[in-house]
């Protein structure tokens, strides 16, 4: 009989969320690690954006940062190393209607998912990656990664790294159709939540770069920025990334940057005097694939086998 | 009725038409009752129903006849089938309207036939009424003959007439029937060739060789061994027990049985037995019903017999018969012994009656609590209207045993499926079928599709093998609208345009028998009084309302009408309406307890979603305030402390006044360490810094930035009683005596934020060394 179950559905009521209906397992990062700040300020994020957990997405490729869906109450991918762009492109083209987020780390993202990283950027799929960059392979003890200083010791190059470390902001700022490019650091918790909210709320892709402290292999690289605020350039602008008045008087080191000025951010990003944080580069406007992939996600079965065939007999003599 | 003296409108505050009050006998029961009129003054002006309007009901009167019951599939409208078989073809395409006509044609003598059958009657047909040129003619002929050998579709077609009905059940009763009567017709012939071979074997081996050899002949004998021959006729491994007496006699008796049978019965047609009114073999019966399952129990009785011979020939077969205990079996074999499976093979017995033959006849309730396969038809025509149905259907429906089905020619997928039903059940079936009136001049097509659209024919099917509630049982599928009340149409008249409900007085309204139930008003007369008939339903629930229901027409300008309708009409209407109701919660489709029941989980639900958020609410207003107070005991003390420390000439200097002002604050904090410069200037004053350190007096408690916390986990794995997370997951101190002034300042030097400042030890603790209060200045 149809019918009574028609009776019985009925709209669950409006529900509302705190910050326990995001946590997950219990983090296995090192005490101190800039990961936990991170975890903190998405799921205050997504609390104070209430989205629904089970319309929530997380992937991830492989490090420390990729751990990062395991620890957040909603769905997850925990996918290969480096693969974490191409995953959460598909799931952005079969499943618009999730929120997707990336957490990748500089290795996964940098090394050997970059031929990906370029692609998704270009995509420009409605998403928000988050770059752990810590400088190091931390997960597998101290490798060489490509953000990783020049002369800097690892198990890789015990004498020292040769090369000076890749500008991830550089190289996406000049990928054509990249719309968010933004960096934030993991121990101002104000602004890495102000700047991921503004990432979130972007109707494209948004690179944002996390300089996030690994207190076991790259202490020493960031103590410098944390112990003297001002060798940190706190971009601000109207457009940009807006943070509260004890963030502002903290990095007293600022300047004023308008995000739809890439020639302004390219030169802030090339110059490596200080850490620039904030917005570098928003484009709304920019052109989106998953606009296109969308296309035919309401057909049935049927339907799909009838456009196939019709596109096949298009060949047929 | 402009010649009217009395106006609807003044008779309006007169009007009294509760449903409690008792009818005035003298003036039946006319709306003249409360307009004050004569009753042979209404009706001066020609109307129609305002349903003749609208598109959509038009549409509704082309029903599906002819159709197609394909043979491996439903039932569908032929035309629309033959249209896309002469697609191909346009030259027969473009004449498919005298196709069509030719094969309304061809379906009034015939009734029924095969598509094959119909398509090449079609062509012959048409060969002879269309006026072609030779070469058109060999085009044509070449198409017809494409058609036909490529044919798209099989199965039978059905023209509507007055014995559509019939040969419905007995196409779907072949459909559902003919397999298994095949089968078992195989089973009985198998049975009959293997009794036969035992025989004559039997028959051989009792005759000594010497009297078979001189029957033979001595030259027969030497082309024929006897022992081949028995091999050949067995088959099986037959003879070697050999038979006594009894056994032949019970083989020839069931061999006897089994080919009687046989003789009587044909493999190809199934046995269907039409029992009707004042035809044999009931035409004397005073009930129509018990003489039909009279007739049923013969015939159960004779196929009863074939199957025991059947059983006693499978055991005799596989020497299993013991005669000391199945002769007594066998004896009291009779139909209540069979299988299931065996009942289903009894042929099944028709009645084919009308509603006064049913309604009069008192065994009704015997026949369908008989558990026989007696299958009851009742064709039920829907027009002249009147205005009491029987709905006898649905009365049957309270026996609860048997398989019932209301169905109409307006729908043949759904009659033909219902038949279909009817055909598995071995208990007994009953159909009511809404026909047209043949005799009227009302189209046949529109008066069973109105009579459906108007809730006047409910379709329906009861199967109480489904189990044992109606709302597993009744299937109300196929109904239009099933989830309204009322059918709506829409009247394209106005803008935008009118969407009304088809009630049984919009139905009853195309009845001529009828009109002196309907009063149309001119639009001078229209008032707030009058109200639609469906509103009118919904008021009434609610109480009494004082209203005159009213229908909607159009008169001879095309322009809408107002109808008002009689109270005897609007019962009529009501009792249609409210027979709908009660289906439509029996079958589960609007069940007031279930809605009740969603309704309480659907409140209690957001009551626990209301108290959840006044919960998280309640929460975050004392954390507040808790975050408050306590942030301005720190700042306070951060002031007090400021200025305690602040050198003593600085405030003597910059405000003398102050001096005397602070001294009262003095007394309640400790004294400041004594300054070693204190007479002296002010660069004298960092030299304190410089020298070793010292613990510094005062009480300041130790506090975290929770702001700038970065959740790193560093302090809580230090401390958890110390220190605790906030509801932003951001640190604070929990309990600063739940640990030692060392570990605030241990978890200060790890708090990479630089959130932690630990305050003054407490004078008690003794981890407050010299270098641990050293460790602690810069985080003061």
């Amino acid at each position: 009989m149809y019918g009574l179950k028609n009776d019985w559905l009925y709209e669950p009521s409006p529900r509302a969320f705190v910050l326990e209906d995001y946590s997950g397992a219990v983090p296995r990062w090192c005490p101190g690690c800039g990961d936990h700040a991170v975890l903190t300020a998405v799921q205050k994020l997504c609390r104070d954006e209430q989205l629904k957990p089970e319309e929530t997405v997380f992937v991830s490729g492989i490090g420390c940062s990729s751990r990062f869906p395991h620890y957040m109450k909603t769905y997850g991918f925990h996918g290969l190393h480096g693969r974490a762009l191409p995953i959460a492109c598909g799931v952005r083209s079969r499943r618009p209607d999730l929120n997707v987020f990336v957490s990748t780390g500089d290795g996964d993202c940098f090394s050997i998912g970059t031929a990906h990283w370029i692609h998704a950027l270009r995509y420009n799929m409605k998403m928000v990656v988050m770059i752990f960059d810590n400088n190091i392979y931390g997960l597998t003890k101290k490798q060489t990664s490509p953000t990783t200083a020049k002369g800097k010791h690892s198990n890789t190059h015990p004498k020292g790294t040769f090369l000076s470390p890749l500008n991830p902001i550089t190289v996406t700022l000049g990928v054509g159709n990249a719309s968010f490019v933004a960096q934030t650091v993991d121990w101002s918790p104000p602004h890495l939540y102000a700047t991921l909210k503004k990432a979130f709320h972007h109707p494209g892709l948004s690179f944002v770069r996390i300089m996030q402290r690994c207190p076991h292999f790259t202490a020493e690289v960031f103590k410098p920025f944390i112990e003297d605020p001002t060798q940190v350039l706190l971009m601000t602008h109207e457009n940009g990334i807006q943070v509260e008045g004890a963030v502002s008087r903290v990095f007293s080191n600022q300047i004023v940057h308008d995000p739809s000025d890439l020639n302004q951010a390219h030169n802030i990003a090339t110059n490596l005097d200080h850490l620039p944080i904030g917005l570098f580069y928003q484009n709304t406007e920019a052109e989106r694939y998953d606009q296109y992939t969308i296309n035919g996600l309401g057909f049935s079965d049927d339907q799909k086998l009838a456009g196939l065939q019709s596109e096949l007999n298009r060949f047929s003599i | 009725m402009s010649s009217r003296s009395t106006p609807l409108a003044s008779a309006h505050p007169t009007l009294k038409w509760p449903l409690g009050q008792s009818e005035n006998p003298g003036i039946q029961d006319h709306f003249c009752f409360f307009a004050g009129l004569a009753p042979d003054t209404y009706r001066t002006q020609a109307w129609s129903p305002a349903v003749v309007l609208s598109p959509a009901f038009r549409e509704q009167k082309r029903l599906g006849f002819p159709v197609l019951i394909a043979d491996q599939g439903p039932v569908t409208s032929f035309f629309p089938v033959l249209d896309s078989a002469l697609e191909k073809f346009p030259l027969l395409f473009e004449h498919r309207a005298f196709i069509y006509y030719l094969t309304r044609q061809a379906l009034i003598t015939a009734l029924e036939m095969s598509a094959e059958d119909l398509l090449s009657s079609l062509s012959q047909k048409y060969m002879e009424g269309a006026d072609l040129s030779q070469a058109g003619r060999s085009q044509v002929q070449q198409a017809w003959s494409q058609l036909q050998s490529n044919l798209p579709f099989r199965g039978r077609v059905l023209g509507l007439s007055e014995k559509s009905l019939r040969v419905f059940y007995q196409l779907a009763h072949q459909a559902m029937r003919s397999e298994e009567w095949q089968q078992f017709f195989g089973r009985l012939n198998s049975l009959k060739t293997d009794l036969e071979a035992r025989l004559r074997t039997h028959h051989m081996q009792s005759q000594p060789s010497d009297q078979a050899e001189s029957q033979l002949g001595q030259l027969a004998n030497q082309f024929i061994q006897l022992g081949a021959v028995n091999q050949k006729v067995g088959g099986k491994r037959m003879g070697s027990i050999p038979l006594d007496e009894h056994r032949v006699q019970r083989m020839r008796t069931a061999y006897d049985s089994i080919v009687n049978f046989l003789k009587r019965y044909s493999a190809n047609e199934v046995p269907l037995i039409w029992v009707e009114a004042n035809r044999e073999p009931c035409a004397e019966a005073e009930s129509l019903l018990t003489c039909a399952m009279s007739v049923h129990a013969d015939t159960a009785e004779q196929i009863t017999q074939c199957f025991k011979a059947m059983r006693i020939a499978d055991l005799e077969l596989r020497n299993h018969y013991h005669a000391e205990l199945h002769d007594n079996l066998f004896e009291r074999f009779d139909r209540h012994a069979l299988s299931p499976n065996e009942r289903r093979l009894l042929p099944v017995t028709v009645i084919y009656a009308s509603d006064p033959e049913i309604s009069k006849d008192p065994a009704l309730g015997d026949l369908l609590m008989s558990g026989a396969p007696i299958h009851l038809i009742m064709e039920q025509a829907v027009f002249p209207v009147g205005e009491y149905t029987s709905d006898q259907a649905y009365r049957a429906m309270a026996y609860r045993e048997a398989f019932i089905l209301e169905g109409s020619l307006a729908d043949p997928a759904h009659l033909y499926q219902g038949l279909l039903g009817m055909q598995v059940q071995a208990n007994p079936a009953f159909a009511v079928v809404a026909v047209p009136q043949w005799q009227s001049e009302e189209d046949p097509s529109f008066q069973v599709a109105a009579a459906v659209t108007a809730r006047e024919t409910v379709l329906f099917r009861y199967n109480p093998t489904n189990g044992p509630t109606f709302a597993t049982n009744l299937d109300v599928e196929g109904n239009p609208h099933a989830l309204k009340i009322h059918c709506p149409f829409t009247l394209p008249v106005t803008e935008p345009s009118l969407v009304c409900a088809f009630t049984f007085a919009d139905f009853a309204a195309f009845d001529p028998e009828l009109e002196h139930h309907f009063w149309p008003i001119p639009r001078d007369q229209w008032g707030d009084h009058q109200m639609v008939l469906d509103a009118y339903f919904e008021q009434l629930e609610l109480g009494q309302p004082d209203k005159v229901p009213y229908i909607w027409g159009v008169d001879s300008q095309g322009e809408l009408t107002r109808v008002l309708i009689s109270r005897k009409m609007m019962l009529a209407a009501r009792r249609r309406r409210h027979f709908w109701l009660s289906l439509q919660e029996l079958s589960g489709l609007a069940n007031a307890f279930a809605q009740k029941a969603a309704e309480l989980a659907r409140a209690e639900a957001e009551s626990e979603a209301q108290q959840t958020l006044e919960n998280l609410l309640a929460d975050h207003k004392r954390e507040l305030a808790q975050a408050t107070e306590q942030a301005s005991r720190n700042a306070y003390r951060r002031l007090a402390y400021s200025l305690v420390h602040m050198p003593e000439p600085a405030l003597v200097s910059s405000s003398p006044a102050l001096s005397p002002a602070l001294a009262p604050s003095a007394p309640s904090e400790p004294k400041p360490p004594a300054p070693q410069t204190q007479a002296t200037a002010q660069p004298a004053a960092a030299k304190p810094a410089e020298t070793a350190p010292v613990v510094p007096s005062g009480n300041e408690e130790p506090y975290i930035d929770s702001d700038l916390c970065t959740s790193c986990n560093e302090c809580i794995n230090l401390n958890g009683m110390m220190f605790a997370y906030n509801g932003d997951k951001q640190a604070t101190i929990a309990d600063a005596s739940a640990g030692t002034f060392a570990q605030l300042v241990q978890a200060a030097n790890k708090c990479p934020a630089r959130c932690i400042h630990p305050g003054t030890p407490r004078p008690d603790d003794a981890t407050a060394t010299p270098d641990v209060v050293a460790q602690a200045e810069p985080f003061r």
